[in-house]
Formats: structure tokens, sequence, C-alpha cells
């Protein structure tokens, strides 16, 4: 072969080869790039979490997986897939990669884990790189930053509801305000069961409202926990946790006496409510019966609800027309027995059940005669105890913000 | 953005607040109720009056007792005394009458009870009557009282016979309208 001959063979051959290299190589002309395959680096990550070269201090939580959307990045700068495994299972996916580019890691940090934990990315090139999590196991609910912790001295079930606007209800009635508002409650070490319902003003522009369970309007965040002595009750910024939903039956009629006795022409009157109309809701934990009624000189709107604790509970508002009319009777509920005053409480005594009432005297006899009520009555707070077990109201001893920090700085 | 600009007009408005404040004073009552002659009669035997504070309502209750006499009628001509404190005419009537409480709700004493204005004589409607403790008779017609002057209500009382003795038997609520000219 001449020496023209093998520079033209050269000359065309070199070029082809390229070409086809380039053309057939899973990563194009990047087989021809220089430099790292990728770069690991530390991603998108909350205050709470201190990052120090590839080191993440992260929290970790006895109740559920602390997931750390996005926390590490990996920069692919090859057409190729880097494989990802961790030491202590806190990666799902077992590798990024595909085209080069940005890729976010997640890390959810399985309960109860603490220590050090290793994710290692690496690459069948031989390349390798790793970040070091470093895990502290907290008492918090995980993915939350702030917490309400409400002292509660009191004994035997609680019914524990938070208000959009920070409000502390207690078998409905408001005891306090709260600086954090959310749908995770824990207590003695568990995360509660909760309700989600919302409720709505029934006659707006009214101080203290009047509000009454609805499809739609304000929501309140409920749970039950069963008090014995002065505990705590940590409220958490979070959304709700899926919970199944309890298999509650209806609340029972509220029979009682409910009315005023009126003078009329021919002789006094009982005026006692009648039904306009009645709505059923059932939340994860109750069923929750709301009804309208009116009578002839007030109107009265009253919820009762069941409860999977044995109790059950009512709220009763009154709304009194302004009358001149006298009375000998004010019965805003009395469901039989002698009524009691204990505290700033009014106990009746009906068998074996007791019923306890916060609110205005719920049954007095005038002698001699008084005026009737007008106007909106303060709301009568009912509960319930079929069995005589029940000791009250727990008292909200303290209530606190707590804020989680980072546990390395 | 010029739908933008068009929805914006669209919600905007001007509202102006005008700023009052509302003194909330008291005055004397157009008219005062005083008990009547009769109540000297045998040192207020068949009528007597006073009144109590409700404490829950605020309401100043006036509470007049009136006694039959099983068996016999009774004619109180000057029970209760309504008189003008203002120094313009008030009109005055009864405007309601209701049982408030039967204390023998299965026997009816009461057979008749009328309570009437005595003075003025100026309402052809002057009385309003309970018959069989049933008010079949509940409003007077307005009589005007002129500055200073009472008017003078009374009652006619017939209780049955054998009602007992030396007991409440009923109370009804009478309602006295003032309407200061």
């Amino acid at each position: 072969m001449q020496r023209e001959q093998v520079i033209r063979t050269l000359l065309f051959f070199l070029p082809s080869l390229v070409f086809i290299i380039a053309l057939t190589a899973p990563g194009g002309d990047y087989a021809f790039r220089a430099g790292p395959l990728a770069e690991v680096a530390v991603g998108q990550l909350p205050y709470y979490v201190y990052a120090s070269d590839k080191t993440l201090h992260l929290y970790s939580s006895p109740y559920a997986p602390w997931p750390y959307p996005k926390a590490i990045e990996v920069k692919l700068f090859y057409p190729t897939t880097v494989f990802i495994s961790s030491t202590c299972g806190a990666v799902a996916a077992s590798s990024v990669g595909g085209a080069p580019g940005s890729y976010f890691v997640d890390v959810v940090v399985p309960p109860g884990f603490q220590g050090d934990c290793w994710v290692n990315f690496t690459h069948t090139s031989g390349w390798r790189d790793a970040v070091l999590l470093r895990v502290k196991l907290v008492d918090w609910y995980p993915g939350a930053t702030e917490r309400a912790v409400v002292t509660l001295n009191g004994s035997g079930w609680q019914f524990v509801q938070v208000g959009q606007g920070g409000t502390l209800y207690i078998w409905e009635r408001p005891m306090a305000q709260i600086p954090v508002v959310g749908c995770v409650f824990v207590y003695n070490g568990s995360v509660l069961l909760t309700e989600t319902q919302h409720y709505r003003e029934v006659v707006p522009n009214l101080i203290p409202p009047a509000v009454a369970p609805s499809s739609s309007g304000s929501v309140r965040y409920g749970a039950f926990i069963k008090l014995d002595g002065a505990s705590q009750l940590y409220i958490y910024k979070a959304d709700c946790p899926t919970a199944p939903r309890l298999n509650v039956s209806g609340p029972p009629p509220l029979r009682a006496e409910i009315g005023v006795t009126l003078p009329t022409p021919t002789g006094p009157v009982f005026d006692m409510p009648v039904v306009d109309n009645s709505v059923t809701y059932a939340t994860g934990l109750r069923v929750i019966n709301y009804t309208e009624a009116s009578a002839r000189i007030y109107r009265l709107y009253v919820y009762t609800y069941s409860t999977p604790v044995g109790l059950w509970g009512a709220v009763l508002r009154f709304n009194f027309a302004l009358t001149a009319l006298l009375t000998v009777k004010i019965s805003l509920f009395r469901p039989g027995g002698e009524l009691q005053r204990v505290g700033d409480v009014w106990i009746y005594r009906v068998g074996n059940a007791t019923y306890w009432i916060y609110g205005p005297q719920p049954h007095r006899l005038c002698e001699p005669p008084c005026g009737v009520p007008a106007g909106w009555q303060e709301p009568l707070y009912v509960v319930v105890d079929p069995t005589g077990q029940w000791r009250g109201w727990p008292k909200v001893v303290a209530v606190r913000r707590e804020v989680l920090q980072p546990w390395r700085s | 953005m010029a739908v933008l600009l068009g929805a914006a007009a669209l919600f905007a408005a001007v509202s102006i607040i005008n700023v009052t404040y509302w003194y909330v004073n008291t005055t004397a009552p157009p008219v005062t109720k005083y008990v009547g002659d009769d109540t000297n009669v045998m040192n207020g035997t068949f009528v007597k009056a006073d009144w109590y504070y409700d404490a829950d309502t605020g309401l100043n209750i006036t509470r007049i007792y009136v006694v039959g006499v099983p068996g016999d009628v009774v004619n109180i001509t000057n029970a209760l005394r309504v008189c003008n404190n203002y120094n313009v005419s008030v009109k005055v009537r009864i405007s309601d009458v209701r049982l408030l409480q039967d204390f023998y709700p299965n026997n009816t004493y009461i057979r008749d009870m009328v309570v009437k204005i005595v003075e003025p004589p100026s309402a052809a409607d002057n009385k309003v009557q309970i018959k069989d403790e049933r008010a079949i008779d509940t409003a007077t017609d307005y009589v005007t009282l002129a500055p200073g002057q009472c008017a003078i209500l009374g009652v006619d009382l017939v209780i049955d016979a054998y009602a007992p003795y030396y007991k409440t038997l009923a109370a009804f609520q009478i309602n006295i309208e003032k309407v200061p000219q």
C-alpha cells in the first residue's frame, strides 16, 4: 500500500470510527467527555436540619417515619444511572439517573431509629460517594415544626378539640386559647385517633358566637384522652393522621324538660320546643345530631353527640324573644332529679346516669314569678355519664408553645 | 390586563362610616303605681301591694294581693292608683290579662274577677274580666291622664263558696300600658 493510500485510509477511517463510536455509545458524545461522573450534595432541607459537608443531622420519631423530601441532590454529568443504598433503610429509591441533570433523593428516617446511617451512591464504573445521616430520636411528631403543650388536670375520658382560631374545647366547651393549631394529638406516648368536623355560625355576628356542627365552615380537630391526674397533651401543627372511622351509634334522644311556663288568658302553658329541622353528621369518632327547634317565645339550637367511650354530650343555645311576660318555671334543661351546684357546674343524677352541665342555671322555679329570659342565653354544655364514673371537666393548668430546633448547630 | 382592570372596577367600592355614640340615660317612669285607699280598710286585709326586683331580668315587678270572700261579692273600688309623673299627658290602659298560676287547677274557684278603671270614667271599655279563671276580656280603652292626675283601678271579685279560706287561689299577670303624649 502506498503512502498516499495509507494517509487517505486513515483520514477516512478515523473520523468514521469516531462517528460510529459517538453514534453507538450509550452516552453518545459523552463518551469523549472528561470529569467526574456525578456530584452528591445536600439538597433542600428544613430549618431544623443541620448540614455540614455531606453530613446531615436529622431527627427520627417514635410515632412515624420522618420524611425529608429532596434532602440529597445528585448532579449527574453522564447519561447513566447511579445506584443508591442506605444502611438504615432511609432511602426508598434504588437508583437515580437516566439523562444528565439534577436529581433529588427523598430521605425517610424509619421510626425509632437513632445513630449513624450511610446513604451510599455507587456506579458500575467504580465511582462512589456517600452521605452520612446522623439521626437523633426525639419525642416529636415527624414533619411538624411546632407544637402546643397543654397540661391538663382531671380524670376520666375527655373529648378535646382545637378550633382554627386556637380555641381549646373540652366536651365542646371553650376552655383556653392555645398557640398552635393542628390535627395531630399525642398523649401518653401515642398518636390519637382524630376527627375533623366543620362548625358554622347558625346566626352570624353574635358574641359569643352561636356555632353548630355543619358540613362546611370553620374546622375543629378532636380526639379523646383518658386523664388520670395532671398530664400533658401535645398538639402538633400537622395534617391529620389517616385512621379508620370508628363504628359509633348515634346519640340517644335528648329526654328532658325544656321550656318555660307562660301565662295565657286561659291558663299557664308550658312552652315546649317543636323540632323544625334536624341533620346528622358522622365524624371519625362521633355521630352528631344537630336540631333547630322553635317554641312560642324562643328558638332552640341544640346538638347532641355520641362517643366511642360511653359518654355522650349536648350543647343547647336558646334565643328568647323580648317579652313582658312573667313565668314561674324556666327549664332550659332538666332530665329529671334534683339540680345540684358543684363548683362551677350543675349536676343532675337520674338513676345511674349523671348529667354534668356548664352554663346558666338549667332549671329554676320562680316564687314569686320572674321575668321570662330575653335574648340569647349563654350556651349550656352537657356531658352525660351513664355510669356515674366521670368527674367533670378537667382544669387547663398550663399552655405553652414549643418549636423544633436543630439538635446540632 | 383589560379584563383584570374591568374586574377590579367591578369589585371596587367606596364606603363611608359615620361614627356615632349613644348615651344611655334614665328618667322616671311616666306613671307611678300607688296602693289605693282601700288598702287602709282593715289594715289591708282586702288589698295590699308591694314590689320586688327580678335580678335575672332586671325587672321591677309590682305585686298586688286582692282578697275575696268565698260565697260573697266583693267590690274594691280603690285598689290601685296609677299617677302621671310627666308634665305632659299620658294615655293609660290595661293591655293584657293572663293566668300565670292556678294553685287549684282541678277547681274553678274564681268565678268572676273584673278589674276596671274607675277614674277617670272616660273609657268606653273600662274593664277587663276573668270568668271562671279564664280571661275573656283582656284590654280596656285608653284613658288620658293630665300631668299629676291619677287613674284609680278597682276590682270586683266573686269567689266560689266552696273555695278554701286563707289560701292563694291563682295569680294573674295584668299589664298596664303607658303612652306619653
